[in-house]
């Protein structure tokens, strides 16, 4: 029916839709758009809550509330240390694989976390919008790197969500901009400061073609670096010299706030108590803005390269866009501005603009889009791909900034006579050696022996869609084959994918039935709520006696649900969701007529001004 | 060519009888002219290269078979690197010239043509005045480089003319190599 746009972002996630010719981001039973990129898990290892829930119980006994864990996909325990450390998580010591948290007496990973949020968000889009969305695109940082990428595509699978496309996030934010406003011809240029990741990508509209000429930026950089920076200054004012977690939350959580505050104002007031001591300072904007400018300065050269790459100058810019939550801080739009010469674009939520985005490109794939037709997004490699050769160096085979689907071969020989294998180790970044760049894959390919230098092993490259690599080798003389889906060297393969599948269940064996009953309970409850809803707005939408039908399974529904019988409440769910079916169909023709019927009364009275 | 869905014949990437998109033509069978329906010739305008690039991405890109079967979607974007790469290539005129003249668009990166005896000499001289730091190299390497390209284009004008006299092709091409070389050198800071 639908296909939906999901941000995943550090901090927050949210889904958005194209419903009527327009996104729209969709809203909880609260009105809230943002879902905290936050879960809990308990000390028995077992996910509590997700979002809200999850942030209010951080720092209280009982169990850790994991939030950032977007900085640790697709990493290894080694590279990501540090971060943990900044973070108070605790890492499990194997170092070989990819990163796991442990809690209690298990373990948990960033991919599993942000399952969760994912899970949430495709929830609420099924209730908002009647039926289960048949599939998602969501967003990345554009220079997340292809273990990155997969684990983003490896967390929606274990959500059961069907991946789409992998979108760029700036490209996304160009997108939700570039559909109203940009020119054909136009450059634009999408800075992009989030929680925890900076991207600049630069992207030009030409004859119904978004393409994106370069993207350069930094996944460990973002405004959480701002709150940490002034938790450490509070800290250091309060006399602590050691924090520990708690306290060290409470600095973050302190400074978070003073951070907002000296969005719009010039002071901020900082009352927080920290070990004990309790602390009340004044914050002046300028004084914050001493502490961030070393940051905020890290994305100049990240801006310089993506001008370069592009072939480009700051004057060769047409529109500037902003997004990410910490472009709110004005010395990020000061700097903005003075960098390209020509004040940024900020008309839309920073915190929306990449989910919007999301939804039109979902919408796009859908083949019968109402937005247009004609549009095509054409996104770039962020990072080198190549080989390790002999003596450790780099071999580019896809340089960075191809546009993508992207293709490419090499021909590689032997160095030593009788060699019965070749090895392959396939590296992603623009270092000239490669153990810099990082590892996404090894593997051999077996070769009948031969003289050095007469193998002739063609190794090819193809970059998919998403941005997501496959590598095969061919001897050519023999034909003697290898085909790598490339996982990346701290990921995970499809069988430990489905190994967590089935872990999620096992885990919770003890309590299994009582949580599958719970599940069922609530998934009843919200079939029942949204029911009752519809019939009260929409009944004369109703036909012959589908009313009764529906009263009447919905009372037995109500009846199951206080009972303990898990199969009777699904299978009278399923029932009513089946049988209710074309009556949500013919509410959401009319939502759209009517969203379509006000759009045309708008177009008139511009018309008329 | 016969559409694999219909059976009726197809002449084109999409098949105009039940919008199934056809595989991409055998690399031997088709090169980047004939994959973007140029002519084969290398006075082409830019232009020109990017709207035939853009004709032929709008049909087959993956994005038009999100929802379509998996060997669809493999042919959707063999068909678009294809294209990519035929833009790239086809939109500059050195890797279009040598393309045309040896069916590759780049040069070997060790070994690859003679480039003269003369030229060596004086590019040694070259950049040994660039190593000692002697004024007005950039100028000299500005002035070989410009001549360098005026011959590539005169071959080229040729054999667009004649069908004749891309023998000198890659040994010019590869000069630009040299002239790059002793251009760093000169001004280090430049590249």
């Amino acid at each position: 029916m639908a296909n939906i746009g999901i941000d995943l972002g550090t901090t927050h996630s949210l889904v958005a839709v194209v419903l009527g010719g327009k996104p729209r981001v969709l809203l909880d039973d609260d009105e809230r758009a943002l879902l905290p990129s936050a879960v809990r898990v308990g000390d028995d290892g077992v996910p509590k809550s997700v979002g809200f829930p999850a942030l209010a119980a951080a720092g209280t006994p009982g169990g850790t509330t994991f939030t950032s864990f977007k900085r640790f996909m697709g990493r290894s325990a080694a590279e990501v240390a540090d971060e943990a450390e900044l973070f108070r998580y605790e890492l499990l010591d194997d170092n070989d694989g990819m990163v796991r948290f442990r809690v209690g007496p298990r373990t948990i990973n960033p991919l599993e976390l942000s399952s969760f949020v994912l899970r949430l968000l495709h929830a609420r889009a099924e209730e908002c919008l009647f039926s289960r969305p048949d599939g998602a695109v969501i967003t990345v940082p554009a220079y997340f790197d292809d273990a990155q990428r997969q684990a983003t595509r490896d967390a929606a699978r274990v959500a059961g969500i069907e991946v789409l496309r992998l979108l760029n996030e700036p490209t996304a934010a160009a997108l939700a901009y570039g559909l109203n406003t940009a020119q054909d011809g136009e450059r634009v240029a999408v800075y992009d400061l989030g929680g925890g990741t900076f991207d600049i990508s630069i992207l030009e509209l030409s004859d119904g073609f978004f393409q994106v000429l370069s993207t350069a930026g930094d996944t460990q950089l973002g405004g959480d670096d701002f709150d940490q920076a002034l938790a450490h200054l509070l800290l250091q004012q309060a006399g602590v010299a050691d924090a520990d977690g708690s306290t060290f939350r409470a600095a973050v959580k302190a400074a978070e706030r003073a951070k907002r505050t000296l969005t719009d104002a010039e002071n901020a007031l900082i009352e927080v108590e920290l070990d004990g001591k309790r602390i009340e300072a004044g914050l002046d904007r300028a004084t914050f803005e001493a502490l961030i400018a070393p940051i905020v300065e890290r994305t100049r050269a990240s801006c310089a390269r993506a001008l370069s790459d592009a072939g480009l100058t700051a004057e060769d810019i047409d529109e500037v866009v902003l997004v990410g939550g910490s472009t709110r801080v004005p010395l990020v739009r000061r700097f903005v501005g003075e960098f390209f010469g020509r004040p940024p674009h900020c008309e839309l939520d920073p915190d929306q603009v990449v989910a919007l985005g999301a939804a039109i490109q979902a919408d796009l794939l859908t083949g019968r889009s109402e937005l247009s037709d004609d549009l095509l997004l054409v996104d770039v490699v962020p990072l080198s791909l190549g080989v390790e050769m002999m003596g450790g160096t780099t071999e580019r085979i896809i340089p960075r900034t191809s546009s993508i689907p992207a293709s490419a071969s090499q021909t590689f020989t032997t160095h030593v006579d009788d060699q019965t294998h070749v090895e392959l180790h396939v590296v992603q970044g623009e270092r000239e050696m490669a153990r810099h760049n990082r590892s996404l894959a090894k593997f051999k390919l077996g070769i009948p022996p031969m003289p050095a230098g007469l193998p002739r092993v063609k190794v090819s490259f193809d970059v998919d869609a998403d941005g997501i690599l496959t590598v095969s080798a061919i001897e050519e003389h023999t034909g003697a084959t290898a085909n790598v889906d490339v996982r990346p060297t701290y990921g995970l393969s499809d069988d430990e994918v489905e190994q967590m599948l089935d872990d999620a269940i096992d885990h919770a064996e003890e309590d299994i039935d009582e949580r599958l009953l719970i599940d069922a309970r609530v998934e009843g409850e919200q079939i029942l709520h949204s029911l009752r809803k519809a019939l009260a707005v929409d009944s004369d939408l109703l036909e012959s006696d589908e009313g009764d039908t529906f009263v009447a399974l919905a009372n037995d529904l109500e009846a199951a649900l206080s009972g303990s019988d898990r199969r009777r409440i699904q299978n009278l769910g399923e029932k009513l969701d089946q049988l209710t079916a074309p009556f949500a169909q013919r509410r959401i023709e009319r939502d759209l007529a009517r969203a379509i019927h006000g759009r045309m009364a708008d177009n008139v009275a511009d018309a008329l001004q | 060519m016969i559409c694999w869905n219909c059976r009726e014949p197809v002449g084109r990437a999409v098949c105009p009888g039940c919008g199934k998109l056809q595989p991409p033509p055998p690399a031997q069978d088709s090169d980047h002219f004939n994959l973007l329906g140029l002519p084969r010739k290398w006075g082409l305008d830019p232009r020109a290269v990017d709207k035939a690039w853009r004709a032929l991405t709008r049909q087959t890109h993956p994005d038009r078979f999100a929802r379509g079967r998996a060997v669809e979607k493999r042919m959707a974007q063999q068909w678009t690197a294809r294209a990519m790469d035929a833009r790239d290539v086809l939109r500059d005129p050195n890797r279009r010239a040598l393309y045309l003249a040896t069916g590759q668009a780049d040069l070997p990166e060790q070994g690859g043509p003679h480039v003269g005896d003369d030229f060596l000499e004086r590019m040694f001289e070259l950049q040994m005045a660039a190593r000692l730091g002697e004024d007005g190299v950039t100028d000299q390497v500005d002035a070989l480089e410009a001549d360098n390209q005026q011959q590539i284009a005169e071959a080229m004008q040729r054999f667009d003319d004649t069908g004749d006299g891309l023998d000198p092709i890659p040994a010019l091409i590869a000069r630009l190599r040299y002239l790059r070389t002793a251009r760093k050198l000169a001004s280090p800071a430049s590249e």
